[in-house]
Protein backbone atom coordinates (compact mmCIF):
# COMPACT_ATOMS: atom_id res chain seq x y z
CA UNK A 1 0.00 0.00 0.00
CA UNK A 2 1.17 3.34 -0.86
CA UNK A 3 2.25 5.39 2.03
CA UNK A 4 1.37 9.24 1.65
CA UNK A 5 3.68 12.00 2.72
CA UNK A 6 1.29 12.40 5.83
CA UNK A 7 2.37 9.24 6.85
CA UNK A 8 5.73 10.37 7.53
CA UNK A 9 4.43 12.75 10.43
CA UNK A 10 2.11 10.73 12.59
CA UNK A 11 2.42 10.29 16.15
CA UNK A 12 3.50 6.97 17.29
CA UNK A 13 0.26 5.90 18.15
CA UNK A 14 -1.06 6.44 15.00
CA UNK A 15 1.96 4.62 13.05
CA UNK A 16 0.62 1.74 15.53
CA UNK A 17 -2.67 2.36 14.68
CA UNK A 18 -1.78 2.36 10.81
CA UNK A 19 -0.01 -1.41 10.97
CA UNK A 20 -2.86 -2.51 13.17
CA UNK A 21 -5.60 -1.46 10.87
CA UNK A 22 -3.91 -2.83 7.71
CA UNK A 23 -2.81 0.67 5.97
CA UNK A 24 0.54 -0.42 5.63
CA UNK A 25 2.77 -3.24 6.90
CA UNK A 26 6.34 -2.06 8.75
CA UNK A 27 7.90 -3.00 5.76
CA UNK A 28 6.38 -0.75 3.85
CA UNK A 29 6.38 2.07 6.16
CA UNK A 30 9.92 1.33 7.36
CA UNK A 31 11.02 1.20 3.35
CA UNK A 32 8.98 4.33 2.84
CA UNK A 33 11.09 6.55 5.80
CA UNK A 34 14.76 4.89 4.41
CA UNK A 35 13.74 5.98 0.71
CA UNK A 36 12.65 9.54 2.09
CA UNK A 37 16.03 9.64 4.28
CA UNK A 38 18.08 8.78 1.48
CA UNK A 39 16.48 10.98 -0.68
CA UNK A 40 16.25 13.77 2.01
CA UNK A 41 19.42 13.47 4.38
CA UNK A 42 22.29 12.34 2.46
CA UNK A 43 24.99 15.20 2.27
CA UNK A 44 27.50 15.14 -0.34
CA UNK A 45 30.21 14.36 2.50
CA UNK A 46 30.50 11.51 4.67
CA UNK A 47 29.58 11.71 7.87
CA UNK A 48 30.82 11.76 10.86
CA UNK A 49 32.15 15.32 10.00
CA UNK A 50 32.67 18.47 11.06
CA UNK A 51 29.77 21.20 10.72
CA UNK A 52 30.17 21.95 6.72
CA UNK A 53 28.34 24.64 4.51
CA UNK A 54 27.99 22.58 1.76
CA UNK A 55 24.74 20.27 2.51
CA UNK A 56 23.25 21.21 -0.75
CA UNK A 57 19.93 20.85 0.37
CA UNK A 58 20.50 17.82 2.46
CA UNK A 59 19.57 17.44 5.90
CA UNK A 60 22.61 15.35 7.56
CA UNK A 61 20.78 13.99 10.26
CA UNK A 62 21.99 10.61 10.19
CA UNK A 63 25.36 8.97 9.76
CA UNK A 64 24.69 5.59 9.29
CA UNK A 65 21.26 4.52 7.33
CA UNK A 66 21.44 0.94 8.81
CA UNK A 67 19.00 -0.16 5.48
CA UNK A 68 19.38 -3.94 5.86
CA UNK A 69 18.76 -4.12 9.13
CA UNK A 70 16.28 -2.08 9.15
CA UNK A 71 14.28 -3.90 6.47
CA UNK A 72 14.75 -7.38 8.24
CA UNK A 73 13.56 -6.15 11.53
CA UNK A 74 10.48 -4.92 10.10
CA UNK A 75 9.89 -8.50 8.00
CA UNK A 76 10.25 -10.17 11.75
CA UNK A 77 7.53 -7.41 12.69
CA UNK A 78 5.00 -8.25 10.03
CA UNK A 79 5.37 -11.83 10.71
CA UNK A 80 4.43 -11.15 14.21
CA UNK A 81 2.04 -8.96 14.09
CA UNK A 82 0.32 -11.21 11.58
CA UNK A 83 0.36 -13.77 14.05
CA UNK A 84 -1.81 -11.36 16.29
CA UNK A 85 1.74 -11.04 18.78
CA UNK A 86 1.96 -7.29 19.11
CA UNK A 87 5.01 -6.76 21.56
CA UNK A 88 4.18 -3.48 22.41
CA UNK A 89 3.16 -0.22 20.80
CA UNK A 90 6.17 0.37 19.61
CA UNK A 91 6.20 -3.02 17.55
CA UNK A 92 7.22 -2.37 13.75
CA UNK A 93 7.76 1.23 13.88
CA UNK A 94 11.21 2.57 12.43
CA UNK A 95 13.44 5.00 14.79
CA UNK A 96 16.23 6.89 14.32
CA UNK A 97 19.19 6.55 17.40
CA UNK A 98 22.11 9.23 18.16
CA UNK A 99 25.02 7.89 17.23
CA UNK A 100 26.23 7.60 20.97
CA UNK A 101 24.38 4.20 21.82
CA UNK A 102 26.03 1.01 20.69
CA UNK A 103 24.52 -0.85 17.91
CA UNK A 104 25.74 -4.38 17.09
CA UNK A 105 27.42 -4.95 14.12
CA UNK A 106 26.46 -0.88 12.80
CA UNK A 107 29.28 1.21 13.43
CA UNK A 108 29.00 3.60 16.33
CA UNK A 109 31.34 6.59 15.80
CA UNK A 110 30.46 8.86 18.79
CA UNK A 111 29.71 11.89 16.05
CA UNK A 112 33.68 11.63 15.93
CA UNK A 113 36.36 11.16 12.83
CA UNK A 114 38.65 9.30 15.45
CA UNK A 115 35.64 6.67 15.68
CA UNK A 116 34.38 6.44 12.11
CA UNK A 117 34.63 2.52 11.65
CA UNK A 118 34.12 1.51 15.31
CA UNK A 119 31.96 -1.41 14.93
CA UNK A 120 31.12 -2.01 18.59
CA UNK A 121 29.78 -6.22 19.02
CA UNK A 122 27.09 -5.83 21.67
CA UNK A 123 23.73 -3.51 21.55
CA UNK A 124 23.65 -0.58 24.39
CA UNK A 125 20.56 -1.32 26.88
CA UNK A 126 18.00 0.69 25.42
CA UNK A 127 18.64 -0.85 21.82
CA UNK A 128 17.88 -3.88 23.57
CA UNK A 129 14.58 -3.03 25.01
CA UNK A 130 13.71 -1.36 21.98
CA UNK A 131 14.42 -4.73 19.77
CA UNK A 132 12.54 -6.61 22.41
CA UNK A 133 9.61 -4.18 22.01
CA UNK A 134 9.77 -4.80 18.25
CA UNK A 135 10.68 -1.61 17.12
CA UNK A 136 12.84 -1.00 14.14
CA UNK A 137 16.12 0.30 14.40
CA UNK A 138 16.66 2.38 10.80
CA UNK A 139 19.21 5.15 11.58
CA UNK A 140 22.00 6.23 13.80
CA UNK A 141 22.11 9.80 14.39
CA UNK A 142 23.76 12.51 13.66
CA UNK A 143 25.08 14.48 16.64
CA UNK A 144 27.99 17.06 18.19
CA UNK A 145 31.47 14.74 18.49
CA UNK A 146 31.31 13.34 22.19
CA UNK A 147 28.36 15.04 22.73
CA UNK A 148 29.13 18.03 22.46
CA UNK A 149 27.15 21.48 22.07
CA UNK A 150 26.13 23.22 19.05
CA UNK A 151 28.37 21.11 16.88
CA UNK A 152 26.71 18.72 14.43
CA UNK A 153 26.16 18.83 11.01
CA UNK A 154 22.38 18.24 11.01
CA UNK A 155 20.72 21.04 9.87
CA UNK A 156 17.39 22.69 10.65
CA UNK A 157 14.71 22.06 8.71
CA UNK A 158 12.74 24.69 9.80
CA UNK A 159 15.01 27.28 7.66
CA UNK A 160 18.88 26.05 6.92
CA UNK A 161 20.92 28.82 7.93
CA UNK A 162 19.67 28.35 11.06
CA UNK A 163 21.39 25.90 14.32
CA UNK A 164 19.43 22.92 15.26
CA UNK A 165 21.62 22.71 18.60
CA UNK A 166 22.69 20.21 20.23
CA UNK A 167 23.82 17.68 20.46
CA UNK A 168 20.84 15.35 19.72
CA UNK A 169 20.88 17.28 16.43
CA UNK A 170 20.57 14.59 13.92
CA UNK A 171 17.55 12.98 16.61
CA UNK A 172 15.16 15.77 16.69
CA UNK A 173 16.02 17.32 13.17
CA UNK A 174 14.91 13.52 12.23
CA UNK A 175 11.69 13.55 13.97
CA UNK A 176 10.54 16.76 12.91
CA UNK A 177 11.32 16.20 9.25
CA UNK A 178 9.31 13.18 8.93
CA UNK A 179 12.56 11.03 8.96
CA UNK A 180 11.90 8.83 11.13
CA UNK A 181 9.05 7.33 13.47
CA UNK A 182 10.25 8.30 16.55
CA UNK A 183 13.98 8.69 18.32
CA UNK A 184 16.48 8.41 20.97
CA UNK A 185 18.73 11.37 22.43
CA UNK A 186 20.42 11.54 24.92
CA UNK A 187 21.45 14.90 27.47
CA UNK A 188 23.97 15.83 29.90
CA UNK A 189 23.19 19.68 29.89
CA UNK A 190 20.18 20.17 27.65
CA UNK A 191 21.56 18.09 24.53
CA UNK A 192 17.59 16.91 23.74
CA UNK A 193 15.55 19.99 25.23
CA UNK A 194 17.92 22.12 23.56
CA UNK A 195 17.89 21.14 19.97
CA UNK A 196 14.32 19.94 20.69
CA UNK A 197 13.51 23.57 21.25
CA UNK A 198 15.16 24.78 17.53
CA UNK A 199 13.21 21.94 15.83
CA UNK A 200 9.83 22.59 17.34
CA UNK A 201 9.64 18.26 18.23
CA UNK A 202 9.05 17.02 21.56
CA UNK A 203 11.76 15.76 23.87
CA UNK A 204 12.04 14.37 27.01
CA UNK A 205 15.44 14.08 29.50
CA UNK A 206 13.48 11.59 32.24
CA UNK A 207 14.54 11.47 35.77
CA UNK A 208 18.28 10.83 35.86
CA UNK A 209 18.36 7.20 37.06
CA UNK A 210 15.47 6.36 34.71
CA UNK A 211 17.13 4.76 31.69
CA UNK A 212 20.48 2.69 31.79
CA UNK A 213 23.22 3.97 29.93
CA UNK A 214 25.14 0.84 29.34
CA UNK A 215 26.22 0.75 25.94
CA UNK A 216 25.98 4.51 25.67
CA UNK A 217 29.08 6.72 25.51
CA UNK A 218 29.77 8.31 28.75
CA UNK A 219 30.20 12.38 28.65
CA UNK A 220 29.75 12.94 32.52
CA UNK A 221 28.61 9.73 34.20
CA UNK A 222 26.94 11.44 37.15
CA UNK A 223 24.99 14.13 35.38
CA UNK A 224 24.15 11.91 31.45
CA UNK A 225 20.78 10.37 30.63
CA UNK A 226 19.10 9.11 27.46
CA UNK A 227 15.44 9.94 26.57
CA UNK A 228 12.95 9.65 23.77
CA UNK A 229 12.52 12.55 21.37
CA UNK A 230 9.13 12.62 19.30
CA UNK A 231 6.28 14.74 17.51
CA UNK A 232 4.26 14.70 20.53
CA UNK A 233 4.24 14.16 24.11
CA UNK A 234 2.78 11.36 23.87
CA UNK A 235 5.35 9.60 21.67
CA UNK A 236 7.87 10.28 24.13
CA UNK A 237 5.52 8.77 27.16
CA UNK A 238 5.23 6.01 25.16
CA UNK A 239 9.03 5.14 24.49
CA UNK A 240 9.58 5.99 27.50
CA UNK A 241 7.46 2.75 29.22
CA UNK A 242 9.81 0.91 26.83
CA UNK A 243 13.57 1.96 27.96
CA UNK A 244 13.17 2.63 31.35
CA UNK A 245 14.05 0.32 33.82
CA UNK A 246 16.56 -0.90 36.09
CA UNK A 247 20.02 -2.24 34.72
CA UNK A 248 22.16 -4.12 36.78
CA UNK A 249 25.19 -2.73 34.58
CA UNK A 250 24.34 0.53 35.08
CA UNK A 251 24.00 1.40 39.33
CA UNK A 252 22.33 4.42 38.72
CA UNK A 253 19.28 3.25 37.53
CA UNK A 254 16.92 2.72 39.83
CA UNK A 255 14.08 -0.04 40.50
CA UNK A 256 11.44 1.67 39.45
CA UNK A 257 9.75 0.77 36.38
CA UNK A 258 7.62 3.23 34.28
CA UNK A 259 4.38 2.90 33.52
CA UNK A 260 2.92 5.13 30.71
CA UNK A 261 -0.37 6.47 30.84
CA UNK A 262 -1.08 7.93 27.67
CA UNK A 263 -4.61 10.30 28.98
CA UNK A 264 -3.31 12.91 31.32
CA UNK A 265 -6.66 13.58 32.51
CA UNK A 266 -8.22 16.54 33.94
CA UNK A 267 -5.50 19.36 34.68
CA UNK A 268 -7.82 21.23 36.46
CA UNK A 269 -6.39 22.30 40.25
CA UNK A 270 -3.10 21.29 39.42
CA UNK A 271 -0.23 23.51 40.34
CA UNK A 272 2.25 24.82 37.73
CA UNK A 273 5.07 26.80 38.82
CA UNK A 274 6.06 29.47 36.50
CA UNK A 275 9.98 30.63 36.43
CA UNK A 276 8.98 34.13 35.64
CA UNK A 277 12.36 35.86 35.63
CA UNK A 278 13.40 33.61 31.92
CA UNK A 279 10.16 34.60 30.63
CA UNK A 280 11.73 37.91 30.99
CA UNK A 281 14.97 36.95 28.98
CA UNK A 282 13.04 36.98 25.62
CA UNK A 283 13.95 40.63 24.48
CA UNK A 284 11.48 40.59 21.16
CA UNK A 285 7.63 41.35 21.91
CA UNK A 286 6.34 38.62 19.62
CA UNK A 287 8.14 35.65 21.57
CA UNK A 288 6.95 37.10 24.62
CA UNK A 289 3.50 37.25 23.29
CA UNK A 290 3.82 33.66 21.96
CA UNK A 291 4.75 32.45 25.22
CA UNK A 292 2.35 34.35 27.47
CA UNK A 293 -0.19 32.79 25.45
CA UNK A 294 1.08 29.15 25.98
CA UNK A 295 0.69 30.21 30.01
CA UNK A 296 -3.07 31.07 29.36
CA UNK A 297 -3.67 27.59 27.46
CA UNK A 298 -2.86 26.13 30.94
CA UNK A 299 -4.87 28.46 32.66
CA UNK A 300 -7.87 27.59 30.59
CA UNK A 301 -8.04 24.59 31.65
CA UNK A 302 -8.39 25.36 35.37
CA UNK A 303 -4.43 24.98 35.99
CA UNK A 304 -3.38 26.83 39.20
CA UNK A 305 -0.20 29.27 37.89
CA UNK A 306 1.84 30.61 40.76
CA UNK A 307 5.75 32.23 39.85
CA UNK A 308 8.62 31.09 41.31
CA UNK A 309 11.93 31.57 42.54
CA UNK A 310 14.54 29.74 41.43
CA UNK A 311 18.01 28.92 44.16
CA UNK A 312 20.84 31.14 43.00
CA UNK A 313 23.72 28.34 42.94
CA UNK A 314 26.68 28.53 40.90
CA UNK A 315 25.23 26.14 38.56
CA UNK A 316 27.62 27.03 35.57
CA UNK A 317 30.47 26.73 37.55
CA UNK A 318 29.11 23.13 39.10
CA UNK A 319 28.73 22.10 35.90
CA UNK A 320 31.71 22.85 34.48
CA UNK A 321 34.03 20.91 37.11
CA UNK A 322 31.38 17.99 36.98
CA UNK A 323 31.66 17.20 33.14
CA UNK A 324 35.18 18.43 32.63
CA UNK A 325 36.62 16.31 35.64
CA UNK A 326 34.15 13.19 34.85
CA UNK A 327 35.10 13.56 30.52
CA UNK A 328 38.57 14.56 31.04
CA UNK A 329 38.81 11.00 33.60
CA UNK A 330 36.67 8.96 30.84
CA UNK A 331 38.38 10.02 27.82
CA UNK A 332 41.92 9.65 29.19
CA UNK A 333 43.34 7.45 26.63
CA UNK A 334 42.50 9.49 23.91
CA UNK A 335 45.49 11.98 25.18
CA UNK A 336 47.61 9.07 26.02
CA UNK A 337 47.81 7.67 22.75
CA UNK A 338 47.34 10.86 20.77
CA UNK A 339 44.50 10.06 19.72
CA UNK A 340 42.86 13.82 21.22
CA UNK A 341 45.02 15.33 17.87
CA UNK A 342 42.10 13.81 15.44
CA UNK A 343 39.31 15.90 17.29
CA UNK A 344 37.59 18.14 14.87
CA UNK A 345 38.84 22.00 14.77
CA UNK A 346 35.71 23.48 16.86
CA UNK A 347 36.33 21.14 19.95
CA UNK A 348 40.12 22.38 20.53
CA UNK A 349 38.84 24.37 23.52
CA UNK A 350 36.76 21.87 25.00
CA UNK A 351 39.87 19.10 24.95
CA UNK A 352 41.67 21.62 26.80
CA UNK A 353 39.31 22.04 29.48
CA UNK A 354 39.30 18.02 29.79
CA UNK A 355 42.70 17.61 30.35
CA UNK A 356 42.26 20.95 32.97
CA UNK A 357 39.46 18.37 34.53
CA UNK A 358 41.90 15.94 35.40
CA UNK A 359 44.07 18.03 36.80
CA UNK A 360 41.59 18.95 39.17
CA UNK A 361 42.50 18.01 42.97
CA UNK A 362 39.74 15.65 43.99
CA UNK A 363 39.18 17.85 47.10
CA UNK A 364 37.62 20.15 44.95
CA UNK A 365 35.41 17.98 42.57
CA UNK A 366 34.07 17.04 46.33
CA UNK A 367 33.55 20.39 47.13
CA UNK A 368 31.54 20.63 43.64
CA UNK A 369 29.85 17.50 44.69
CA UNK A 370 28.73 19.00 48.47
CA UNK A 371 27.47 22.05 46.69
CA UNK A 372 25.59 19.99 44.18
CA UNK A 373 23.52 17.79 47.12
CA UNK A 374 22.58 21.48 48.31
CA UNK A 375 21.25 22.49 45.29
CA UNK A 376 19.75 19.06 44.81
CA UNK A 377 17.56 19.85 48.51
CA UNK A 378 16.58 23.24 47.50
CA UNK A 379 15.17 22.64 44.27
CA UNK A 380 13.62 19.60 45.04
CA UNK A 381 11.79 21.06 47.82
CA UNK A 382 10.59 24.24 45.86
CA UNK A 383 9.69 21.76 42.76
CA UNK A 384 8.12 19.18 44.73
CA UNK A 385 5.16 22.20 45.97
CA UNK A 386 4.17 21.68 42.46
CA UNK A 387 2.53 19.18 39.78
CA UNK A 388 5.21 20.98 37.32
CA UNK A 389 7.28 24.04 36.87
CA UNK A 390 7.91 25.57 33.72
CA UNK A 391 10.10 28.22 31.90
CA UNK A 392 11.08 28.82 28.16
CA UNK A 393 13.25 26.04 26.96
CA UNK A 394 15.30 28.62 25.28
CA UNK A 395 14.42 32.23 25.43
CA UNK A 396 14.29 32.70 21.44
CA UNK A 397 13.78 30.82 18.85
CA UNK A 398 17.26 29.44 16.48
CA UNK A 399 20.01 31.84 16.31
CA UNK A 400 22.01 31.80 13.14
CA UNK A 401 23.96 28.40 12.40
CA UNK A 402 27.24 29.77 11.59
CA UNK A 403 29.33 32.44 12.91
CA UNK A 404 32.86 33.69 13.24
CA UNK A 405 35.46 31.60 11.85
CA UNK A 406 33.45 29.17 10.48
CA UNK A 407 33.05 28.12 13.76
CA UNK A 408 29.01 26.43 14.04
CA UNK A 409 28.66 28.64 17.10
CA UNK A 410 25.04 30.51 17.59
CA UNK A 411 25.48 33.93 16.30
CA UNK A 412 23.80 36.06 19.17
CA UNK A 413 20.60 37.12 17.63
CA UNK A 414 19.45 40.71 18.78
CA UNK A 415 16.63 39.05 20.59
CA UNK A 416 19.57 37.18 22.63
CA UNK A 417 19.66 38.69 26.56
CA UNK A 418 22.82 40.58 27.32
CA UNK A 419 25.51 38.32 29.12
CA UNK A 420 24.99 40.09 32.87
CA UNK A 421 20.87 39.82 32.62
CA UNK A 422 21.39 36.23 31.57
CA UNK A 423 24.04 34.81 33.66
CA UNK A 424 22.21 36.52 36.63
CA UNK A 425 19.03 34.60 36.02
CA UNK A 426 18.89 30.99 37.12
CA UNK A 427 17.92 28.56 34.69
CA UNK A 428 16.04 25.69 35.16
CA UNK A 429 17.16 23.82 32.63
CA UNK A 430 20.86 24.00 34.18
CA UNK A 431 19.16 23.58 37.54
CA UNK A 432 17.02 20.67 36.32
CA UNK A 433 20.29 18.58 34.67
CA UNK A 434 22.46 19.14 37.87
CA UNK A 435 19.82 17.65 40.32
CA UNK A 436 18.75 15.35 38.02
CA UNK A 437 15.14 16.20 37.27
CA UNK A 438 12.30 15.32 34.23
CA UNK A 439 11.72 17.74 31.58
CA UNK A 440 9.80 18.44 28.89
CA UNK A 441 11.04 20.27 25.78
CA UNK A 442 7.51 20.78 23.89
CA UNK A 443 6.90 22.95 21.09
CA UNK A 444 4.16 26.24 21.84
CA UNK A 445 4.48 28.75 18.81
CA UNK A 446 6.58 31.02 16.31
CA UNK A 447 9.01 33.72 16.55
CA UNK A 448 8.93 36.56 13.86
CA UNK A 449 11.11 34.33 11.71
CA UNK A 450 9.33 31.50 11.55
CA UNK A 451 11.51 29.70 14.39
CA UNK A 452 9.55 27.31 16.56
CA UNK A 453 9.42 28.39 20.41
CA UNK A 454 9.21 25.92 23.26
CA UNK A 455 8.61 25.36 26.86
CA UNK A 456 10.11 22.94 29.17
CA UNK A 457 8.26 21.49 32.44
CA UNK A 458 9.88 20.04 34.89
CA UNK A 459 9.29 17.76 37.47
CA UNK A 460 9.82 16.16 40.76
CA UNK A 461 12.45 13.44 40.80
CA UNK A 462 10.63 9.90 39.19
CA UNK A 463 7.60 12.11 38.52
CA UNK A 464 8.42 11.80 34.74
CA UNK A 465 4.34 11.04 33.96
CA UNK A 466 3.38 14.56 35.32
CA UNK A 467 5.52 16.51 32.73
CA UNK A 468 4.37 14.41 30.19
CA UNK A 469 0.44 15.14 31.70
CA UNK A 470 0.60 18.80 31.42
CA UNK A 471 2.87 18.19 27.82
CA UNK A 472 -0.26 15.83 26.51
CA UNK A 473 -2.87 18.73 27.93
CA UNK A 474 -1.45 21.26 26.01
CA UNK A 475 -0.90 19.52 22.99
CA UNK A 476 -4.37 18.82 23.51
CA UNK A 477 -5.54 22.33 23.20
CA UNK A 478 -3.31 23.23 20.56
CA UNK A 479 -1.91 22.00 17.01
CA UNK A 480 1.92 23.53 17.19
CA UNK A 481 3.28 20.21 17.80
CA UNK A 482 1.61 19.40 14.32
CA UNK A 483 2.85 21.76 11.85
CA UNK A 484 5.56 20.46 9.50
CA UNK A 485 8.56 22.58 8.42
CA UNK A 486 7.62 23.50 4.69
CA UNK A 487 9.35 21.79 1.85
CA UNK A 488 11.27 22.63 -0.04
CA UNK A 489 12.85 24.26 3.06
CA UNK A 490 13.24 27.44 3.79
CA UNK A 491 17.27 28.79 3.11
CA UNK B 1 56.57 1.48 52.37
CA UNK B 2 58.18 0.21 49.45
CA UNK B 3 60.37 3.01 47.22
CA UNK B 4 57.23 2.63 44.38
CA UNK B 5 54.80 3.28 46.99
CA UNK B 6 56.61 6.42 48.28
CA UNK B 7 57.40 7.45 44.74
CA UNK B 8 53.57 7.63 44.27
CA UNK B 9 52.86 9.45 47.56
CA UNK B 10 55.35 12.03 46.75
CA UNK B 11 54.19 12.51 43.57
CA UNK B 12 50.32 12.96 44.29
CA UNK B 13 51.46 15.15 47.30
CA UNK B 14 53.75 17.59 44.44
CA UNK B 15 51.11 17.92 42.17
CA UNK B 16 48.64 19.26 44.78
CA UNK B 17 51.47 21.80 45.81
CA UNK B 18 51.38 22.35 42.45
CA UNK B 19 47.92 22.97 42.08
CA UNK B 20 47.92 25.14 45.28
CA UNK B 21 50.91 27.36 43.36
CA UNK B 22 49.01 27.81 40.44
CA UNK B 23 46.19 28.99 42.06
CA UNK B 24 48.30 31.49 44.13
CA UNK B 25 49.81 32.60 40.71
CA UNK B 26 46.23 33.29 39.41
CA UNK B 27 45.27 35.08 42.35
CA UNK B 28 48.55 37.43 42.38
CA UNK B 29 48.95 38.04 38.72
CA UNK B 30 45.41 37.24 37.19
CA UNK B 31 46.81 35.05 34.82
CA UNK B 32 49.14 31.34 34.74
CA UNK B 33 52.65 31.00 32.93
CA UNK B 34 52.94 28.32 30.36
CA UNK B 35 55.60 26.97 33.12
CA UNK B 36 52.91 26.32 35.14
CA UNK B 37 50.81 24.74 33.42
CA UNK B 38 53.34 22.57 31.73
CA UNK B 39 55.03 21.38 35.19
CA UNK B 40 51.23 20.52 36.25
CA UNK B 41 51.36 18.63 32.33
CA UNK B 42 54.27 16.55 33.00
CA UNK B 43 52.33 14.87 36.51
CA UNK B 44 49.94 13.78 33.74
CA UNK B 45 52.12 11.56 32.08
CA UNK B 46 53.83 12.65 28.33
CA UNK B 47 52.63 15.67 26.56
CA UNK B 48 51.58 14.71 24.12
CA UNK B 49 49.69 16.91 21.59
CA UNK B 50 50.77 19.46 24.59
CA UNK B 51 54.30 19.71 22.42
CA UNK B 52 52.40 21.74 20.19
CA UNK B 53 52.85 25.84 21.49
CA UNK B 54 49.66 26.12 20.26
CA UNK B 55 47.88 23.44 22.30
CA UNK B 56 49.49 24.51 25.00
CA UNK B 57 48.22 27.77 25.24
CA UNK B 58 44.94 26.34 25.23
CA UNK B 59 45.58 24.82 28.02
CA UNK B 60 47.01 27.67 29.80
CA UNK B 61 43.99 29.12 29.12
CA UNK B 62 41.68 26.12 29.97
CA UNK B 63 43.36 25.53 33.35
CA UNK B 64 43.20 29.57 34.44
CA UNK B 65 39.32 29.47 33.86
CA UNK B 66 39.35 25.87 35.88
CA UNK B 67 41.25 28.05 38.95
CA UNK B 68 38.68 30.75 38.62
CA UNK B 69 35.24 28.44 38.55
CA UNK B 70 37.11 26.65 41.76
CA UNK B 71 37.17 29.92 43.89
CA UNK B 72 33.65 30.08 42.72
CA UNK B 73 32.66 26.39 44.55
CA UNK B 74 34.98 27.31 47.25
CA UNK B 75 33.61 30.49 48.24
CA UNK B 76 30.08 29.26 48.38
CA UNK B 77 28.40 28.69 51.69
CA UNK B 78 28.32 25.59 52.51
CA UNK B 79 26.55 24.01 55.28
CA UNK B 80 29.24 22.06 57.06
CA UNK B 81 27.57 19.10 57.76
CA UNK B 82 26.87 19.06 53.61
CA UNK B 83 27.98 15.45 52.24
CA UNK B 84 28.94 15.36 48.30
CA UNK B 85 27.04 13.72 46.53
CA UNK B 86 29.30 10.90 45.21
CA UNK B 87 26.35 8.18 44.94
CA UNK B 88 23.93 9.46 42.68
CA UNK B 89 20.55 7.91 42.60
CA UNK B 90 16.93 9.76 41.99
CA UNK B 91 14.93 6.87 42.89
Amino acid sequence: MAIEESTFFLTVSELAGGLRDGSFSSVELTRAYLDRAEELDVPPFDLPSEPREDHQGKLATMVTIARDHALASAERADRELAAGDPRSILHGLPYGVKDLLDTRGIRTTWGSGIFRDRIPDRNAAVIDRLEEAGAVMMAKNSLGEFAGGNTSSALNPWKLDRTSFGSSSGTVSAAVAGLIGFGIGTETGGSIVFPASAVGASGLRPTFGRVSRFGCMALSWSLDKIGPVGRSAEDCGHVLEVIAGRDARDTSTADRPFQFRADPGSMRGRRLGVHRSEFLLSQSETTRRVFQEALDVFAEMGVEIEDIELPRFPTGALFTTIVTVESGTNFRSLFDDGRAAQMFSFNEDRRAGWMAGRMLPAADYLTAQRVRNQLVREADEIVSSYDAVIAPTWPNGAALRVVRDGWPIPARNEWEPPDDVSEATPRLNYIANVVGHPGLAIPCGFDEDGLPLSLQIVGSPMDDQAVLDFGMAFQRETDWHRRRPPFPWRE
Amino acid sequence: MRRRDFAALAAASTAGALWQQACAEVEDTGALSAETVGTLLDHQGPRGIYEDPAELERLRRAVANMINVQRTLREFPLDPDEPPVTIFRRG
